[in-house]
């Protein structure tokens, strides 16, 4: 069998010239199929006298996979030629390469190929040689490619993408077969296309002249084959039918450069690359709202998750809104893997069930084989009026990375609210607009545009709490801890935003007098900028506070902000009370003991105040860098007798060899490069409050007390043996 | 409670990467984002442990962004728009120095939509290693079919040998590492069928390695212990080694019952005697029995207690008539995942039918009251959310956390034991 890939740019004839040549071929007695890939799906039209089939795609949207005949997308045609059209959508939806690739896959698996044919001819829309429309150039399908072409520049342009589609393909192979002149009756017409062949070095292999035979045949729906078959042009078509089927010298796809093209068809000079500056100014850059970007993508890190997943992470937090995942079910199920991870933990380790993300309200619009085709904008709609049904206060639509490929248009959405409802588009597409931090700061900015009410006026004791971390063990336990401290100094908490948040206190986020920012990391100071800027919202200079010294302090400050100075005392003098109680109980155990510390954390004094209250040794500390940022910073930096910022945790085997901590501390615990060191974990976000660190001494005083030893970890040659 | 929504089943990229991954000696690559890769990675990791720590230095080159498993390509906008061949040209090179028998790259959904000729790349090596590349896993499809498609293409590229069945030996299909206590789950069925006198092969998806799956044709039986995962895949067996297919009448041997007609069925068509395994069967039952008389006569439990399940048609069916028939317990909700037909979901009407039940099927499962759930870890948290009182028994993925150190499985006598002393020890929670 013979397959053969014939191209083209649309609109150039290349349907008639594919037609005719089926015929002709199916004319020497060989079985020939013909396999129409422009979503025109007019390929074989000449073929069946002009009747419409069903194409493909049309075919697969409303038949269930199981169910696929080969039989019923097949139709007998003039002198046996067996067509199929893969079809496509209506231009300007869904995605036409996506379509041929799924046309390509359904004949695969129907098992097109076993049909015995002596030929099969795919009719190619050359305009756009992307991944889809490649498909038939691929290596497990056409043997021989031709290209059809007019003498105008831009059908030229066509065919030289053509070959370097074929050469990405064939980078040592030979499988074109040289170039079809369709003529539209220009002038200089075949000289063009003859030094267009002379310079990719392919043949001529038939010239078309412009007649009015075409037109006749085609206005009686035939091939001009059969409806003119003594005809000059019958012959022609005739001679390379066969010399097609007897072609055995092909020729390697060598394509020119654009501007070689255009120096060798046109005469003209390149153009001049304009450089930057020189072209008028962009809109964005004079106008519309400031952009917030995620540090991944401000400083071109490879993107670490996915903008959708992030911005569904934030919006499942609004406690009265379902949010729909539109794309397929991977991206809602991985989406919705994420957030129940945490609560499920709290579940079996706490017994403690998490509200907004134990079952996360959201729902996925399902896209499938049929909608990458023709565009999934109407399933949407199906699905946003379906949850609208549900009376949500709010509902969050996020698009995925097919959605955002294939171009689905949703403006629909901005104009959906009802009178219960608002509907607030996240067009993240999954990670074509950035990473999952991208897409937290992404909802939190949407939301807030979209639910905030701008002219509410502030409460005098009322703060919000700003952008604690959802997935964070420590986080129910640090509101805890907070919430008790603005408890005691009269504080309201007027919104957690955003945490379990309610669309209600979300409308009413500037009754706060101050906004708290749980952490004043990237993330959280670009969301405090964003309210800063767009809300006027006042903030508070510090946040959660970590540790014995940080909590004192916030509490003495906060105090002072809202005039509770009395009260803020009276917490500060009981948390002290505590903490030195804790420290004297601990300290005999641990006084003197050599700690080395490798961590991922750059604010580290909390634990540092902890240990050196103590009476520990700082030995060692190691600031592994996980960012572009470095915030290390400590006030015990004279206590410290190694810094290593940032820190090769490839020296780690060899540097607590050398230190020989009597503890070692660090994020990661590894028995491979720890041995049998005494190693303990810390957190990558503590609990806040004045006992961050006590509470991690406390168990290191168990473990010297006790002296314990990891008897376990000598059992290595025993994994070795049994398990590895 | 009423916006919240059950847990969402994985699909076929999901099946499909988990497939591949249930083989030893495999690397599978995500062409694809890493919004992708990072939770296939994950639950890999913890299902299929194959390392001993979580410090991501240890997993810091390009493509692993600090996980062990399914490195991947880390598609972007640009790669959407100019392609992803460079990527996977790279880490394919960097592939080829490791010790891998098998290299599968598997497009995500957006992959799949650009339409890059991955396979092109994978071919042309002779170093031994097979390749292949899964250029579309289906959008939304069922767990089941991306599963099934990806094992086809595994046999496909590794080209097991022709050979003469051995007699007595049989393959075990449909399980996967994706199920919960799956190891333990073959092992489980492997003793069974070693008192028979039979022996297994290979269980493809579930921990075997390449050379061990290149035997697959020496089976002279392929058991389908699930169909959702494993009926397409007897049938290309069948078909290219000519091995018999026996698909379970009663479903999974969860429940005495189902394990004694697992073992039954089996050595009848392989012309074996059950003796053995039935008496290992019957020795459970005993136990059981000592146990359950002592509890039901002080408690009255657990027959009629409620239960409701999630899970698969054909596993959801064969505990249902344990429960029911053995234990006299009454269903609430019954939650059949998405899958391909199975034949199981109208056993299960029928079945239910004859015990004036059918209405569990139509129950939310999240809304019904039960006093014990066996599914999955967020439909047991989700119950817990919408407040009612009740254990949950996790029998599926995601699960609560829950470290398993001793060997555990739902499956044959073993397991039905697990599953009773779950069941026995969580009613007493939730209804003293």
């Amino acid at each position: 069998m013979m397959e053969v890939a014939l191209y083209g740019k649309g609109g150039i004839g290349k349907s008639t010239i594919s037609a005719n040549l089926s015929y002709a071929l199916a004319k020497k007695g060989l079985r020939v199929l013909q396999v129409g890939c422009d979503p025109k799906r007019d390929s074989t039209r000449l073929l069946l006298r002009g009747a419409r089939i069903e194409t493909v795609l049309e075919y697969l949207r409303k038949t269930p996979p199981d169910r696929c005949r080969i039989s019923d997308i097949l139709h007998e045609g003039a002198c046996g030629v067996h067509c199929i059209e893969a079809g496509g959508p209506e231009p300007g939806v869904g995605c036409a390469g996506r379509g041929i690739l799924t046309t390509f896959e359904l004949l695969r698996r129907l098992g097109v190929k076993e049909n015995r044919y002596d030929v099969i001819l795919y009719d190619v829309l050359g305009d756009v040689v992307c991944g889809g429309f490649a498909v038939p150039i691929r290596r497990e399908y056409a043997d021989k490619v031709y290209i059809v072409t007019s003498g105008e520049f831009m059908s030229l342009y066509a065919a030289n993408n053509i070959l370097r589609g074929l050469a990405n393909f064939d980078r040592d192979g030979a499988r074109a077969g040289g170039v079809v002149l369709n003529s539209r009756g220009l002038a200089e017409e075949d000289r063009r296309v003859v030094l267009f062949c002379e310079a990719v070095g392919l043949p001529l292999i038939e010239r078309f002249p412009r007649s009015a035979l075409f037109s006749e045949s085609e206005r009686e729906a035939r091939c001009l084959v059969e409806y003119f078959p003594d005809s000059e042009i019958a012959e022609k078509f005739e001679r390379l039918a066969g010399f097609i089927h007897e072609q055995r010298e092909l020729y390697a796809a060598s394509p020119l450069p654009d501007d070689a093209l255009e120096e060798r068809l046109l005469g003209q000079r390149p153009p001049t690359l304009l450089s930057r500056g020189k072209t008028a100014p962009a809109s964005e850059e004079t106008g519309g709202k400031p952009a917030f970007y995620s540090k991944g993508l401000v400083h071109r890190e490879p993107l670490q998750g996915c903008a959708f997943s992030g911005a569904l992470t934030i919006c499942t937090q609004v406690a009265d809104s379902i949010s729909i995942a539109h794309g397929p079910n991977s991206c809602a199920h991985i989406a919705y893997q994420n957030i129940t991870s945490t609560p499920r933990r709290f579940l079996l380790e706490r017994g403690i069930v998490l509200p907004c993300q134990a079952a996360p309200p959201i729902v996925s619009s399902g896209m499938n084989e049929s909608l990458m085709v023709f565009g999934g904008a109407e399933a949407l709609r199906q699905k946003l009026e379906e949850t609208l049904r549900r009376k949500p206060k709010a509902v969050f639509v996020l698009t995925t990375c097919p959605s955002g490929i294939i171009g689905d248009n949703l403006e629909f959405l901005r104009d959906h609210d009802t009178p219960e409802t608002k509907v607030v588009p996240l067009l993240t597409d999954g990670n074509l607009h950035g990473d999952y931090l991208q897409g937290i700061l992404t909802a939190y900015i949407d939301v807030a545009r979209a639910l905030i009410d701008p002219t509410v006026e502030a409460e005098r004791d009322a703060v919000n709490l700003v952008a604690e971390k959802t997935e964070a063990d420590a986080t129910p336990e640090s509101f805890e801890n907070v919430a008790g401290v603005l408890e005691r100094l009269g504080i309201r908490i007027n919104c957690r935003f955003i945490n379990g948040a309610s669309t209600e206190s979300l409308r009413n986020f500037k009754r706060a007098r101050l906004n708290i920012l749980a952490y004043a990391d990237y993330m959280g100071r670009t969301i405090q900028s964003f309210l800063e800027k767009e809300f006027d919202a006042p903030f508070f200079d510090a946040p959660f506070p970590v540790g014995f010294f940080e909590t004192c302090d916030w509490i003495r400050r906060l105090g002072a902000f809202f005039g509770k100075e009395d009260a803020a005392n009276a917490l500060i003098a009981e948390g002290r009370a505590r903490y030195d109680r804790e420290i004297a109980q601990i300290r005999p155990r641990l006084e003197g003991k050599r700690l080395m510390m490798i961590t991922y954390s750059h604010e580290i004094d909390w634990i540092l105040q902890t240990a050196c209250d103590l009476g520990m040794k700082i030995a060692f500390v190691g600031i592994l860098n996980f960012s572009q940022e470095n915030l290390f910073k400590t006030r015990f930096r004279e206590r410290i007798q190694e810094v290593h910022v940032p820190y090769d945790n490839g020296n780690r085997v060899a540097d607590i060899a050398r230190v020989a901590p009597d503890l070692f501390l660090t994020n990661y615990a590894s028995i491979e490069h720890d041995g049998l060191t005494l190693t303990e974990t810390i957190p990558l976000c503590p609990v806040a409050g004045f006992l961050s660190g006590v509470h991690y001494a406390r168990r290191w005083s168990e473990l010297f007390r006790m002296n314990l030893t990891e008897g376990w970890k000598h059992d290595e040659p025993l994994y070795r043996k049994y398990s590895a | 409670m009423s916006l919240c929504t059950e847990n969402i089943a994985p699909d076929s990229l999901t099946g499909a990467i988990f497939a591949v991954e249930g083989v030893k000696d495999v690397c599978v690559v995500l062409n694809g984002p890493t919004g992708c890769k990072f939770y296939h990675s994950a639950i890999s990791d913890s299902q299929y442990i194959r390392s001993l720590s979580f410090h991501p230095s240890e997993y810091s080159e390009r493509f692993h962004f600090g996980q062990a498993r399914i490195p991947s390509t880390f598609l972007d906008a640009h790669d959407y728009v100019f392609g992803s061949r460079e990527k996977v040209s790279e880490i394919l090179r960097v592939l080829a120095q490791k010790d891998y028998k098998l290299i599968a790259v598997i497009n995500s959904p957006g992959a799949a939509l650009i339409g890059d000729d991955v396979e092109h790349l994978l071919a042309g090596k002779n170093d031994g290693v097979a390749r292949f590349a899964l250029e579309s896993t289906g959008y939304s499809g069922y767990f089941g079919t991306g599963y099934q498609n990806a094992l086809i293409k595994v046999f496909d590229a590794i080209e097991p040998a022709r050979r003469k069945p051995r007699k007595n030996a049989v393959n075990l299909l449909g399980l996967s590492i994706y199920q919960k206590h799956f190891e333990n789950n073959r092992r489980a069925l492997e003793d069974l069928l070693k008192d028979c006198g039979a022996e297994v092969i290979a269980a493809p998806g579930a921990g075997d390695d390449v050379e061990t799956l290149k035997r697959i044709a020496e089976a002279a039986l392929n058991v389908v212990v699930y169909p959702e995962y494993g009926r397409k895949i007897a049938e290309k067996l069948e078909s290219d080694y000519g091995t018999p297919t026996l698909i379970l009448d009663e479903g999974p041997p969860i429940g005495f019952d189902a394990s004694e007609a697992f073992v039954r069925q089996v050595a009848r068509f392989l012309g074996l005697d059950p003796k053995n395994a039935e008496d290992r069967i019957g020795r459970a039952r005993a136990r059981a029995y000592l146990t359950l008389a002592r509890y039901s006569s002080l408690l009255g439990l657990p027959k009629g207690a409620l239960f409701s399940i999630k899970a698969e048609a054909s596993l959801a069916c064969a505990l249902t008539q344990w429960l029911c028939g053995y234990l006299g317990m009454i269903p609430a909700a019954i939650s059949t995942l998405p899958d391909a037909e199975s034949g199981f979901t109208e056993k299960l009407e029928t079945w239910l039918d004859g015990i004036h039940c059918r209405d569990a099927l139509q129950n939310p499962i999240l809304e019904t009251p039960t006093h014990i759930v066996f599914a999955d870890g967020n439909t047991i948290s989700g119950l817990k959310l919408s407040g009612q009182k009740c254990c949950g028994v996790e029998i599926a993925l995601p699960t609560l956390g829950y470290l398993d150190v001793t060997e555990k499985t739902l499956l044959g006598e073993r397991g039905a034991l697990l599953l009773l002393e779950q069941i026995l020890n969580g009613l007493r929670f939730v209804l003293n």
